[in-house]
């Protein structure tokens, strides 16, 4: 019972540790680079999303409809910190191409395919395998070009891993997430959204890892 | 065992995730060390370069020295010894023509004499005996006295602490630079005074040359300027640093700092 309550309260607010990443963003606004600066609208707009939910939960029975927005905004802004990341005009070209056919399926996904009370799962998986494309394109990109001799120091770094790590480990939730809520029993949900929770949360500390960094580049 | 579709969901979806996990901890690693060889390469190769450049670049300058040693004593045998017969004639003729023709000869001789010192001077230029002989303080006083005889400008020269001879091939190089900045001092300056002051101790040689002339911009200069490439490279050459000051109307000061310990 004890664990059982343990898991719920993870699951209900882990998504609130978005704070510490979004006060170092703001602590280090102006060192930012273009695409981290994307990184941290993105961030301020999954704090308000969250808090928005947490004030509105008692009066909503259902509030899958705000997924399915936040699927498309996540997306866009995500897709451009790539777009501003990467030098390479081909990969650019690329990333906005996909950004674009992706965006306008997971429009006409939650339209006409997906039923707007249900979990969005086609959109989240193509999403999620868009997200393992970009991080490997973007690891690519820094061995071809030698640029950066410090990884550890690199606030792109530290994010890359993050959205590699939080999209890859929840691949396999997103996809089966409808018959997760209604196949498995309530213990049994309470992990799975634990384990979401839990590489939710690694993301957002490797979020602030990567904002931390970026003042110290900077810097100098 | 019979699994139910419940348990197969589950064991699915917990060791489907498991192993992303551990997919992009492995494509991480591999990254991270697969970046560090190829950078450990590259450094690997620009040092290799470096050290190839530094070769060529010695190799340059000791060819250009032998070229300035053999051109020095060919002017000086050669050149220089004609030139002081030819004077010897000339006194002859001068001795013994008429008033016309002595005057000429007169005139001449002069012409040779103001000859046979601009030979000697550009033979001492090219190859500065004194540095050898008598050492890199001896051949910059001897140089700033040169440059004091003959021309507007005040050169000087300071030793503070102890200097201690150093091989010839720093030596020489520094007082190439030295030549180098002096004669960019008289050409573009536009200065009155020039200061050489060499500052020593048991670690390190310092020797800082300043004009008080009109400067220049510096960024421009070094994108065409030879001379100024050749200073950084007869430093380079030595495992000196180079510092360069210099601003319009307020001067240009060249620091160079040798480390000896």
């Amino acid at each position: 019972m004890i664990l059982n309550k343990l898991l719920l309260n993870v699951i209900n607010y882990q998504a609130l540790l978005v704070i510490l990443p979004v006060t170092i963003s703001l602590y280090n606004f102006s060192y930012l680079t273009k695409g981290l600066k994307t990184l941290s609208y993105y961030l301020y707009f999954s704090l308000t999303i969250e808090i928005l939910v947490k004030l509105f939960n008692e009066y909503i029975d259902n509030n899958l409809p705000a997924l399915h927005v936040f699927t498309l905004i996540e997306f866009l802004l995500i897709s451009m910190v790539y777009f501003y990341s990467i030098n390479s005009n081909v990969i650019k070209r690329l990333v906005l191409t996909i950004t674009l056919l992706v965006s306008v399926f997971i429009v006409i996904n939650s339209i006409y395919i997906q039923n707007i009370f249900s979990f969005n799962t086609n959109a989240r998986a193509i999403e999620n395998v868009v997200f393992i494309i970009y991080p490997l394109a973007f690891f690519y990109s820094i061995l071809k070009e030698l640029k950066i001799l410090k990884l550890e120091k690199e606030p792109m770094f530290w994010i890359n891993i993050a959205i590699l790590l939080y999209f890859s480990c929840n691949l396999f939730i997103f996809i089966f997430s409808n018959y997760i809520i209604d196949s498995l029993s309530h213990v049994n949900n309470l992990w799975i959204w634990f384990v979401h929770g839990f590489f939710n949360m690694l993301m957002y500390i490797l979020f602030a890892i990567g904002l931390w960094y970026s003042r110290k580049k900077n810097a100098y | 065992m019979v699994l139910t579709e419940e348990e197969r969901l589950l064991i699915m979806v917990l060791s489907g995730t498991f192993g992303m996990f551990l997919l992009v901890l492995g494509i991480v690693i591999f990254f991270i060390t697969y970046k560090k060889k190829l950078i450990k390469q590259q450094l690997e190769m620009q040092t290799l370069e470096t050290e190839h450049q530094l070769k060529l670049l010695q190799g340059i300058i000791q060819t250009q020295e032998n070229e300035r040693k053999r051109f020095a004593e060919d002017l000086h045998d050669e050149v220089g010894a004609m030139l002081s017969t030819a004077k010897l004639n000339i006194a002859r003729i001068e001795r013994s023509a008429d008033k016309k023709a002595a005057e000429l000869a007169t005139e001449t001789k002069s012409m040779l004499n103001s000859i046979i010192t601009n030979i000697r001077r550009i033979a001492k230029d090219l190859l500065p005996s004194t540095l050898e002989k008598l050492g890199f303080i001896e051949a910059i006083k001897e140089l700033c006295n040169s440059v004091n005889k003959s021309s507007i400008i005040n050169a000087s020269f300071e030793e503070v602490g102890k200097y201690k001879r150093q091989d010839i091939k720093i030596e020489l190089a520094l007082y190439r630079v030295v030549q180098e900045l002096v004669n960019n001092a008289l050409k573009h300056a536009n200065a009155t005074e020039i200061k050489i002051v060499l500052k020593c101790n048991s670690k390190q040689i310092e020797l800082e040359i300043n004009d008080n002339g009109q400067g220049f911009d510096l960024e421009q200069v070094k994108e065409s300027g030879l001379g100024l490439r050749n200073i950084e490279s007869r430093i380079n050459m030595i495992d000196g640093k180079l510092d360069y000051f210099s601003e319009i109307d307020k001067g240009t000061t060249a620091k160079i700092t040798i480390d000896i310990s």
